[in-house]
Protein backbone atom coordinates (compact mmCIF):
# COMPACT_ATOMS: atom_id res chain seq x y z
CA UNK A 1 0.00 0.00 0.00
CA UNK A 2 2.75 2.44 0.96
CA UNK A 3 2.10 5.65 2.89
CA UNK A 4 -0.33 5.01 5.67
CA UNK A 5 -2.48 7.89 6.94
CA UNK A 6 -0.36 7.68 10.10
CA UNK A 7 2.84 8.14 8.10
CA UNK A 8 1.37 11.42 6.87
CA UNK A 9 -0.10 12.52 10.24
CA UNK A 10 2.45 11.64 12.94
CA UNK A 11 4.53 10.64 14.75
CA UNK A 12 3.76 12.49 17.95
CA UNK A 13 7.26 13.60 18.87
CA UNK A 14 9.53 16.11 20.57
CA UNK A 15 10.87 18.70 18.13
CA UNK A 16 12.47 20.11 16.26
CA UNK A 17 13.15 17.50 13.53
CA UNK A 18 11.79 14.03 12.85
CA UNK A 19 15.05 12.80 11.32
CA UNK A 20 17.46 14.61 13.65
CA UNK A 21 15.49 14.27 16.91
CA UNK A 22 12.97 11.40 16.83
CA UNK A 23 15.36 9.14 14.86
CA UNK A 24 18.17 9.97 17.30
CA UNK A 25 16.03 8.90 20.27
CA UNK A 26 15.40 5.55 18.57
CA UNK A 27 19.12 4.98 17.95
CA UNK A 28 19.71 5.64 21.66
CA UNK A 29 16.96 3.17 22.57
CA UNK A 30 18.63 0.43 20.51
CA UNK A 31 22.00 1.10 22.20
CA UNK A 32 20.32 0.95 25.64
CA UNK A 33 18.64 -2.38 24.86
CA UNK A 34 21.85 -3.91 23.47
CA UNK A 35 23.89 -2.67 26.45
CA UNK A 36 22.17 -5.39 28.49
CA UNK A 37 22.25 -3.42 31.72
CA UNK A 38 21.61 0.18 32.75
CA UNK A 39 24.05 2.36 30.74
CA UNK A 40 26.69 4.04 32.92
CA UNK A 41 29.05 5.42 30.26
CA UNK A 42 28.49 6.28 26.63
CA UNK A 43 30.64 7.62 23.84
CA UNK A 44 28.66 9.07 20.94
CA UNK A 45 30.33 9.78 17.61
CA UNK A 46 28.33 11.83 15.11
CA UNK A 47 28.88 11.79 11.35
CA UNK A 48 27.83 14.19 8.59
CA UNK A 49 24.75 16.34 9.13
CA UNK A 50 24.34 14.85 12.62
CA UNK A 51 27.71 16.39 13.53
CA UNK A 52 27.12 19.66 11.64
CA UNK A 53 23.61 20.59 12.78
CA UNK A 54 22.91 17.94 15.42
CA UNK A 55 22.99 20.23 18.43
CA UNK A 56 20.48 22.72 17.00
CA UNK A 57 18.24 19.79 16.17
CA UNK A 58 18.74 18.19 19.60
CA UNK A 59 20.31 15.08 18.09
CA UNK A 60 22.64 14.90 21.12
CA UNK A 61 19.82 15.30 23.68
CA UNK A 62 17.75 12.82 21.68
CA UNK A 63 20.41 10.10 21.78
CA UNK A 64 20.84 10.64 25.53
CA UNK A 65 17.04 10.48 25.96
CA UNK A 66 17.08 7.13 24.16
CA UNK A 67 19.96 5.89 26.33
CA UNK A 68 17.78 6.79 29.33
CA UNK A 69 14.90 4.76 27.85
CA UNK A 70 12.61 7.72 26.97
CA UNK A 71 10.17 7.43 24.07
CA UNK A 72 10.21 9.83 21.08
CA UNK A 73 7.42 11.96 22.57
CA UNK A 74 8.77 12.16 26.13
CA UNK A 75 9.19 15.84 27.07
CA UNK A 76 12.08 14.97 29.41
CA UNK A 77 14.20 14.97 26.20
CA UNK A 78 14.78 18.69 26.79
CA UNK A 79 16.53 17.96 30.10
CA UNK A 80 18.12 14.65 29.14
CA UNK A 81 21.71 15.88 29.85
CA UNK A 82 20.78 16.87 33.41
CA UNK A 83 18.78 13.69 33.98
CA UNK A 84 21.70 11.59 32.69
CA UNK A 85 24.04 13.31 35.12
CA UNK A 86 21.62 12.73 38.00
CA UNK A 87 21.30 9.05 37.00
CA UNK A 88 25.07 8.56 36.85
CA UNK A 89 25.23 8.21 33.07
CA UNK A 90 28.34 9.93 31.67
CA UNK A 91 28.14 10.81 27.97
CA UNK A 92 30.84 12.21 25.68
CA UNK A 93 30.31 13.44 22.12
CA UNK A 94 32.74 13.77 19.25
CA UNK A 95 32.49 14.26 15.48
CA UNK A 96 33.61 11.40 13.25
CA UNK A 97 34.07 10.89 9.51
CA UNK A 98 32.67 7.48 8.57
CA UNK A 99 33.36 8.01 4.87
CA UNK A 100 31.44 8.91 1.73
CA UNK A 101 29.20 5.87 1.83
CA UNK A 102 27.83 6.53 5.30
CA UNK A 103 24.36 8.10 5.49
CA UNK A 104 24.65 11.83 6.47
CA UNK A 105 22.69 11.22 9.66
CA UNK A 106 24.80 8.47 11.19
CA UNK A 107 25.76 7.93 14.84
CA UNK A 108 28.18 5.42 16.35
CA UNK A 109 27.33 4.75 19.97
CA UNK A 110 29.54 2.86 22.45
CA UNK A 111 27.80 2.20 25.74
CA UNK A 112 28.77 0.32 28.88
CA UNK A 113 26.88 -0.65 32.03
CA UNK A 114 28.62 -0.24 35.42
CA UNK A 115 29.44 -3.97 35.32
CA UNK A 116 29.93 -5.78 32.00
CA UNK A 117 31.16 -5.22 28.48
CA UNK A 118 28.45 -3.13 26.85
CA UNK A 119 28.12 -2.71 23.11
CA UNK A 120 29.11 -0.58 20.15
CA UNK A 121 26.58 0.04 17.39
CA UNK A 122 26.30 2.22 14.29
CA UNK A 123 22.98 3.39 12.92
CA UNK A 124 21.50 6.03 10.65
CA UNK A 125 18.37 8.15 10.91
CA UNK A 126 16.98 7.84 7.41
CA UNK A 127 14.05 10.29 7.46
CA UNK A 128 10.74 10.87 9.20
CA UNK A 129 12.06 9.27 12.40
CA UNK A 130 12.86 5.94 10.73
CA UNK A 131 16.24 4.35 11.49
CA UNK A 132 18.53 1.62 10.20
CA UNK A 133 21.05 -0.12 12.45
CA UNK A 134 23.97 -1.25 10.32
CA UNK A 135 26.70 -2.46 12.65
CA UNK A 136 26.79 -4.10 16.08
CA UNK A 137 30.13 -4.88 17.78
CA UNK A 138 31.84 -4.97 14.39
CA UNK A 139 29.25 -7.29 12.81
CA UNK A 140 27.43 -6.00 9.72
CA UNK A 141 23.67 -6.12 10.21
CA UNK A 142 20.61 -4.23 9.00
CA UNK A 143 17.33 -3.68 10.81
CA UNK A 144 14.82 -0.88 11.37
CA UNK A 145 13.30 -1.56 14.80
CA UNK A 146 9.83 -1.76 13.27
CA UNK A 147 9.47 -5.37 14.49
CA UNK A 148 10.26 -7.03 17.83
CA UNK A 149 13.83 -8.25 17.66
CA UNK A 150 15.98 -10.79 19.50
CA UNK A 151 19.75 -10.20 19.26
CA UNK A 152 22.10 -13.10 20.06
CA UNK A 153 25.88 -12.96 20.48
CA UNK A 154 27.25 -16.49 20.14
CA UNK A 155 30.02 -18.79 18.92
CA UNK A 156 29.79 -19.84 15.26
CA UNK A 157 28.97 -23.53 15.74
CA UNK A 158 26.93 -26.10 13.80
CA UNK A 159 23.35 -26.44 14.97
CA UNK A 160 22.98 -23.03 16.56
CA UNK A 161 20.26 -21.73 14.25
CA UNK A 162 18.38 -24.99 14.39
CA UNK A 163 18.25 -24.84 18.21
CA UNK A 164 17.11 -21.23 18.21
CA UNK A 165 14.39 -21.76 15.62
CA UNK A 166 13.20 -24.92 17.39
CA UNK A 167 12.95 -23.00 20.63
CA UNK A 168 10.92 -20.24 18.99
CA UNK A 169 8.67 -22.70 17.18
CA UNK A 170 7.86 -24.34 20.54
CA UNK A 171 6.16 -21.12 21.67
CA UNK A 172 4.71 -20.47 18.19
CA UNK A 173 6.69 -17.25 17.76
CA UNK A 174 6.63 -16.32 14.08
CA UNK A 175 10.06 -15.43 12.71
CA UNK A 176 9.88 -12.61 10.17
CA UNK A 177 13.59 -12.45 9.31
CA UNK A 178 16.79 -14.00 10.61
CA UNK A 179 20.37 -13.01 9.80
CA UNK A 180 23.77 -14.15 11.09
CA UNK A 181 27.07 -12.35 10.66
CA UNK A 182 30.39 -13.85 11.80
CA UNK A 183 33.93 -12.58 11.89
CA UNK A 184 35.35 -15.78 10.37
CA UNK A 185 34.40 -19.46 10.27
CA UNK A 186 34.27 -20.94 13.78
CA UNK A 187 34.80 -17.63 15.60
CA UNK A 188 32.16 -15.42 17.14
CA UNK A 189 28.91 -14.37 15.50
CA UNK A 190 25.89 -12.10 15.87
CA UNK A 191 22.38 -13.17 14.93
CA UNK A 192 19.33 -10.94 14.80
CA UNK A 193 15.89 -12.48 14.70
CA UNK A 194 12.88 -10.32 13.90
CA UNK A 195 9.65 -11.79 15.29
CA UNK A 196 5.96 -10.90 15.02
CA UNK A 197 5.33 -10.23 18.70
CA UNK A 198 7.67 -10.67 21.68
CA UNK A 199 8.24 -14.26 22.92
CA UNK A 200 7.80 -14.99 26.65
CA UNK A 201 10.88 -14.02 28.75
CA UNK A 202 11.44 -17.67 29.71
CA UNK A 203 12.34 -18.37 26.09
CA UNK A 204 15.15 -15.83 26.25
CA UNK A 205 16.38 -17.41 29.49
CA UNK A 206 16.55 -20.81 27.81
CA UNK A 207 18.23 -19.29 24.76
CA UNK A 208 21.00 -17.97 27.01
CA UNK A 209 21.74 -21.59 28.01
CA UNK A 210 22.33 -22.79 24.46
CA UNK A 211 26.02 -23.83 24.30
CA UNK A 212 28.17 -21.04 22.85
CA UNK A 213 25.65 -18.25 23.49
CA UNK A 214 27.24 -15.33 25.33
CA UNK A 215 24.47 -12.72 25.32
CA UNK A 216 20.80 -12.44 24.38
CA UNK A 217 18.78 -9.22 24.39
CA UNK A 218 15.24 -8.36 23.40
CA UNK A 219 14.50 -5.09 21.59
CA UNK A 220 10.78 -4.30 21.62
CA UNK A 221 9.50 -2.70 18.42
CA UNK A 222 10.23 1.02 18.35
CA UNK A 223 7.15 2.05 16.33
CA UNK B 1 -12.36 -7.65 -0.36
CA UNK B 2 -13.01 -4.16 -1.66
CA UNK B 3 -9.85 -2.13 -2.19
CA UNK B 4 -9.72 1.52 -1.30
CA UNK B 5 -6.13 2.12 -2.34
CA UNK B 6 -5.31 4.89 -4.80
CA UNK B 7 -2.26 6.73 -6.12
CA UNK B 8 -3.75 9.81 -7.75
CA UNK B 9 -6.19 12.48 -6.59
CA UNK B 10 -8.40 11.68 -9.61
CA UNK B 11 -8.58 8.04 -8.45
CA UNK B 12 -9.42 9.20 -4.93
CA UNK B 13 -12.28 11.39 -6.18
CA UNK B 14 -13.54 8.52 -8.38
CA UNK B 15 -13.54 6.18 -5.34
CA UNK B 16 -15.49 8.78 -3.35
CA UNK B 17 -18.07 9.13 -6.11
CA UNK B 18 -18.38 5.38 -6.68
CA UNK B 19 -19.10 4.70 -3.00
CA UNK B 20 -20.79 8.04 -2.22
CA UNK B 21 -18.23 8.62 0.53
CA UNK B 22 -16.05 11.53 1.63
CA UNK B 23 -12.26 11.65 1.27
CA UNK B 24 -12.00 11.09 5.03
CA UNK B 25 -14.17 7.94 4.74
CA UNK B 26 -12.09 6.53 1.89
CA UNK B 27 -8.85 7.28 3.76
CA UNK B 28 -10.22 5.47 6.82
CA UNK B 29 -11.43 2.44 4.83
CA UNK B 30 -8.07 2.19 3.11
CA UNK B 31 -6.43 2.09 6.53
CA UNK B 32 -8.96 -0.44 7.89
CA UNK B 33 -8.28 -2.78 4.97
CA UNK B 34 -4.50 -2.56 5.37
CA UNK B 35 -4.25 -2.76 9.16
CA UNK B 36 -7.25 -4.97 9.93
CA UNK B 37 -8.32 -2.43 12.55
CA UNK B 38 -11.79 -1.05 13.25
CA UNK B 39 -12.96 2.45 12.35
CA UNK B 40 -13.30 3.19 16.07
CA UNK B 41 -9.68 2.28 16.83
CA UNK B 42 -8.35 4.34 13.91
CA UNK B 43 -10.52 7.33 14.71
CA UNK B 44 -9.44 7.20 18.35
CA UNK B 45 -5.76 7.11 17.35
CA UNK B 46 -6.29 10.15 15.12
CA UNK B 47 -8.30 11.90 17.86
CA UNK B 48 -5.32 11.51 20.20
CA UNK B 49 -3.11 13.12 17.56
CA UNK B 50 -5.62 15.98 17.33
CA UNK B 51 -5.55 16.47 21.11
CA UNK B 52 -1.72 16.58 21.04
CA UNK B 53 -1.91 19.20 18.27
CA UNK B 54 -4.35 21.36 20.25
CA UNK B 55 -2.18 21.02 23.38
CA UNK B 56 0.85 22.15 21.39
CA UNK B 57 -1.04 25.30 20.32
CA UNK B 58 -2.04 26.06 23.91
CA UNK B 59 1.53 25.57 25.15
CA UNK B 60 2.94 27.69 22.34
CA UNK B 61 0.65 30.59 23.18
CA UNK B 62 2.16 30.64 26.69
CA UNK B 63 5.78 30.79 25.53
CA UNK B 64 7.44 34.03 26.60
CA UNK B 65 11.16 33.12 26.49
CA UNK B 66 13.41 32.64 23.50
CA UNK B 67 14.49 29.30 22.04
CA UNK B 68 18.09 28.08 22.65
CA UNK B 69 19.16 29.61 19.30
CA UNK B 70 17.41 32.92 20.27
CA UNK B 71 15.76 32.92 16.84
CA UNK B 72 12.17 32.42 18.00
CA UNK B 73 9.86 32.62 20.98
CA UNK B 74 7.03 34.81 22.24
CA UNK B 75 5.56 35.90 18.92
CA UNK B 76 2.54 33.57 19.07
CA UNK B 77 1.56 35.27 22.32
CA UNK B 78 1.98 38.73 20.72
CA UNK B 79 -0.24 37.75 17.78
CA UNK B 80 -2.91 36.37 20.09
CA UNK B 81 -2.82 39.59 22.14
CA UNK B 82 -3.14 41.62 18.93
CA UNK B 83 -6.13 39.51 17.85
CA UNK B 84 -7.86 40.57 21.09
CA UNK B 85 -7.37 44.30 20.53
CA UNK B 86 -10.35 46.44 19.63
CA UNK B 87 -10.10 46.44 15.85
CA UNK B 88 -7.52 43.97 14.52
CA UNK B 89 -6.94 43.88 10.76
CA UNK B 90 -9.47 41.66 8.95
CA UNK B 91 -11.01 40.65 12.27
CA UNK B 92 -9.84 38.66 15.28
CA UNK B 93 -9.85 35.25 13.56
CA UNK B 94 -7.22 36.36 11.08
CA UNK B 95 -4.47 37.11 13.63
CA UNK B 96 -5.60 34.18 15.81
CA UNK B 97 -5.09 31.70 12.95
CA UNK B 98 -1.58 33.06 12.43
CA UNK B 99 -0.91 32.90 16.19
CA UNK B 100 -1.85 29.21 16.25
CA UNK B 101 0.52 28.34 13.42
CA UNK B 102 3.33 30.23 15.17
CA UNK B 103 2.53 28.51 18.48
CA UNK B 104 3.16 24.96 17.25
CA UNK B 105 6.52 25.84 15.69
CA UNK B 106 7.62 27.77 18.77
CA UNK B 107 6.89 24.66 20.83
CA UNK B 108 8.83 22.58 18.30
CA UNK B 109 11.82 24.92 18.57
CA UNK B 110 11.81 24.58 22.37
CA UNK B 111 11.80 20.78 22.44
CA UNK B 112 8.07 20.46 23.12
CA UNK B 113 5.70 17.76 21.91
CA UNK B 114 4.17 18.18 18.44
CA UNK B 115 2.69 15.92 15.76
CA UNK B 116 4.66 15.85 12.50
CA UNK B 117 1.99 16.88 9.94
CA UNK B 118 3.45 15.84 7.55
CA UNK B 119 6.85 16.95 9.02
CA UNK B 120 7.99 18.69 12.19
CA UNK B 121 8.92 21.83 10.23
CA UNK B 122 5.40 22.11 8.83
CA UNK B 123 3.59 20.89 11.94
CA UNK B 124 1.68 24.13 12.57
CA UNK B 125 -0.45 24.55 9.47
CA UNK B 126 -3.02 21.74 9.77
CA UNK B 127 -3.47 22.08 13.57
CA UNK B 128 -3.98 25.87 13.33
CA UNK B 129 -6.71 25.40 10.72
CA UNK B 130 -8.55 22.60 12.51
CA UNK B 131 -8.45 24.20 15.96
CA UNK B 132 -9.83 27.39 14.37
CA UNK B 133 -12.68 25.32 12.89
CA UNK B 134 -13.34 23.72 16.28
CA UNK B 135 -13.46 27.11 17.96
CA UNK B 136 -15.29 29.16 15.34
CA UNK B 137 -17.47 26.59 13.57
CA UNK B 138 -18.28 24.25 16.43
CA UNK B 139 -16.60 21.15 15.01
CA UNK B 140 -16.35 18.38 17.61
CA UNK B 141 -13.05 16.64 18.45
CA UNK B 142 -14.28 13.66 16.47
CA UNK B 143 -15.06 15.81 13.42
CA UNK B 144 -11.57 17.31 13.66
CA UNK B 145 -10.11 13.80 13.81
CA UNK B 146 -12.09 12.96 10.67
CA UNK B 147 -10.79 16.11 9.02
CA UNK B 148 -7.28 14.80 9.78
CA UNK B 149 -8.21 11.74 7.71
CA UNK B 150 -9.17 14.09 4.86
CA UNK B 151 -5.76 15.76 5.22
CA UNK B 152 -4.06 12.36 5.29
CA UNK B 153 -6.09 11.14 2.32
CA UNK B 154 -4.73 13.96 0.17
CA UNK B 155 -1.28 13.71 1.77
CA UNK B 156 -1.00 10.09 0.63
CA UNK B 157 -1.21 11.28 -3.00
CA UNK B 158 1.62 13.76 -2.41
CA UNK B 159 3.73 11.15 -0.63
CA UNK B 160 3.29 8.63 -3.43
CA UNK B 161 3.95 11.06 -6.29
CA UNK B 162 6.38 13.59 -4.83
CA UNK B 163 7.81 13.94 -1.30
CA UNK B 164 7.48 15.75 2.05
CA UNK B 165 11.13 16.42 2.76
CA UNK B 166 12.70 19.86 2.57
CA UNK B 167 16.05 18.23 1.83
CA UNK B 168 14.53 16.63 -1.29
CA UNK B 169 11.91 19.12 -2.44
CA UNK B 170 12.37 22.42 -0.62
CA UNK B 171 9.76 24.06 1.60
CA UNK B 172 7.07 23.60 -1.05
CA UNK B 173 7.27 19.87 -0.15
CA UNK B 174 6.86 20.61 3.57
CA UNK B 175 4.69 23.68 4.15
CA UNK B 176 3.26 23.42 0.63
CA UNK B 177 2.10 19.87 1.32
CA UNK B 178 0.78 20.81 4.76
CA UNK B 179 -1.18 23.70 3.29
CA UNK B 180 -2.57 21.50 0.51
CA UNK B 181 -3.72 18.96 3.11
CA UNK B 182 -5.18 21.65 5.38
CA UNK B 183 -7.08 23.34 2.55
CA UNK B 184 -8.66 20.04 1.51
CA UNK B 185 -9.56 19.26 5.13
CA UNK B 186 -11.18 22.67 5.64
CA UNK B 187 -13.15 22.41 2.38
CA UNK B 188 -14.47 18.94 3.19
CA UNK B 189 -15.28 19.80 6.81
CA UNK B 190 -17.25 22.83 5.56
CA UNK B 191 -19.42 20.67 3.32
CA UNK B 192 -17.39 20.78 0.12
CA UNK B 193 -17.44 17.79 -2.25
CA UNK B 194 -14.35 15.57 -2.68
CA UNK B 195 -13.74 17.42 -5.96
CA UNK B 196 -13.90 20.78 -4.21
CA UNK B 197 -11.55 19.52 -1.48
CA UNK B 198 -9.02 18.56 -4.16
CA UNK B 199 -9.47 21.96 -5.85
CA UNK B 200 -8.75 23.61 -2.50
CA UNK B 201 -5.61 21.48 -2.18
CA UNK B 202 -4.59 22.35 -5.73
CA UNK B 203 -5.02 26.09 -5.10
CA UNK B 204 -2.96 25.87 -1.91
CA UNK B 205 -0.10 23.86 -3.39
CA UNK B 206 -0.06 25.77 -6.69
CA UNK B 207 0.57 28.97 -4.81
CA UNK B 208 3.46 27.58 -2.75
CA UNK B 209 5.38 26.21 -5.75
CA UNK B 210 9.01 27.25 -5.71
CA UNK B 211 9.32 27.81 -1.96
CA UNK B 212 12.87 26.97 -0.94
CA UNK B 213 14.16 25.55 2.37
CA UNK B 214 16.82 28.01 3.57
CA UNK B 215 16.38 28.35 7.34
CA UNK B 216 18.97 30.33 9.28
CA UNK B 217 21.67 28.23 10.94
CA UNK B 218 19.80 25.10 9.91
CA UNK B 219 17.38 25.73 12.82
CA UNK B 220 13.69 25.03 12.17
CA UNK B 221 12.78 28.62 13.11
CA UNK B 222 13.43 31.43 10.60
CA UNK B 223 11.42 31.50 8.39
CA UNK B 224 9.65 28.29 9.50
CA UNK B 225 7.77 29.72 12.50
CA UNK B 226 6.19 32.65 10.64
CA UNK B 227 5.69 30.55 7.53
CA UNK B 228 3.51 28.08 9.42
CA UNK B 229 1.35 30.94 10.68
CA UNK B 230 1.05 32.58 7.27
CA UNK B 231 0.29 29.37 5.40
CA UNK B 232 -2.48 28.45 7.82
CA UNK B 233 -4.23 31.57 6.50
CA UNK B 234 -3.22 30.59 2.97
CA UNK B 235 -5.05 27.27 3.50
CA UNK B 236 -8.24 29.11 4.44
CA UNK B 237 -7.86 31.26 1.31
CA UNK B 238 -7.53 28.17 -0.89
CA UNK B 239 -10.57 26.53 0.72
CA UNK B 240 -12.54 29.75 0.31
CA UNK B 241 -11.80 29.82 -3.42
CA UNK B 242 -12.79 26.17 -3.86
CA UNK B 243 -15.99 26.54 -1.83
CA UNK B 244 -16.88 29.61 -3.89
CA UNK B 245 -16.71 27.42 -6.99
CA UNK B 246 -13.73 29.20 -8.46
CA UNK B 247 -12.03 26.95 -11.04
CA UNK B 248 -8.37 26.10 -10.40
CA UNK B 249 -7.74 24.92 -14.03
CA UNK B 250 -4.72 22.76 -13.12
CA UNK B 251 -5.90 19.61 -11.31
CA UNK B 252 -4.22 18.59 -8.03
CA UNK B 253 -2.40 15.65 -9.66
CA UNK B 254 -0.69 18.01 -12.11
CA UNK B 255 0.20 20.51 -9.39
CA UNK B 256 1.85 17.69 -7.44
CA UNK B 257 3.87 16.74 -10.53
CA UNK B 258 4.93 20.37 -10.89
CA UNK B 259 6.02 20.41 -7.23
CA UNK B 260 8.13 17.30 -7.79
CA UNK B 261 9.66 18.75 -10.96
CA UNK B 262 10.55 22.06 -9.30
CA UNK B 263 11.95 20.21 -6.26
CA UNK B 264 14.28 18.18 -8.45
CA UNK B 265 15.56 21.28 -10.27
CA UNK B 266 15.99 23.30 -7.07
CA UNK B 267 19.68 23.85 -6.19
CA UNK B 268 21.03 21.83 -3.26
CA UNK B 269 22.08 25.04 -1.49
CA UNK B 270 18.38 25.85 -1.09
CA UNK B 271 17.29 22.45 0.20
CA UNK B 272 17.85 22.28 3.97
CA UNK B 273 21.64 22.65 3.86
CA UNK B 274 21.92 26.18 5.31
CA UNK B 275 24.04 26.80 2.18
CA UNK B 276 22.15 29.71 0.62
CA UNK B 277 19.24 32.12 0.75
CA UNK B 278 18.35 33.48 4.20
CA UNK B 279 20.93 31.23 5.85
CA UNK B 280 23.88 32.93 4.13
CA UNK B 281 22.73 36.55 4.43
CA UNK B 282 24.76 38.75 6.83
CA UNK B 283 22.01 38.24 9.42
CA UNK B 284 21.82 34.50 8.80
CA UNK B 285 25.54 34.07 9.31
CA UNK B 286 25.28 35.56 12.81
CA UNK B 287 23.54 32.39 13.95
CA UNK B 288 25.94 29.48 13.44
CA UNK B 289 24.91 25.96 14.44
CA UNK B 290 25.31 25.07 18.15
CA UNK B 291 28.23 22.86 19.24
CA UNK B 292 27.21 19.24 19.75
CA UNK B 293 26.86 18.32 23.42
CA UNK B 294 24.93 21.47 24.28
CA UNK B 295 25.58 24.65 26.22
CA UNK B 296 26.25 22.70 29.40
CA UNK B 297 29.14 20.47 28.40
CA UNK B 298 28.52 16.89 29.48
CA UNK B 299 31.15 14.79 31.22
CA UNK B 300 33.92 13.75 28.85
CA UNK B 301 35.04 10.13 28.89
Amino acid sequence: MGFSAFDVIGPSMIGPSSSHTAGAVRLGLVARAFCDGVPAEAKVELHGSFAATGAGHATDRGIVAGLLGFSTDDERLRDSFDIARACGLAVGFSPVDLGEDAHPNTARISVRPSVGDGVRMTGASVGGGSIRVLEVDGFATDFTGELDLIAVWHADRPGFLSRVTTLLSCVEANIATIHTARRARGTDAFTRIEVDGPPPPEVLAVMRRIPGVTKVVMLGRLF
Amino acid sequence: METYDYSKAAELVALCEKHSLSIADIAMRREMAERAESAEVLLERMRRHYVTMRDSIRKGLEIRGLSPSRLSGGDAAKLLAYSKTENPLLGADFARTVAYGFAVLEVNAQFGRIVATPTAGSAGVVPACLVMLEETRGLTEEQCAKALFTAAGVGVVIGKNACFSGAQGGCQAEVGSASCMAAAAIAEAMGGTPQQACEAGAYALMNTLGLVCDPIGGYVEVPCVSRNGMFAVHSFLAATMALAGSRCVVPLDDVILAMRDIGRRMPRALKETAGGGLATTPTGLKFPPLPVGGAQAPVRL
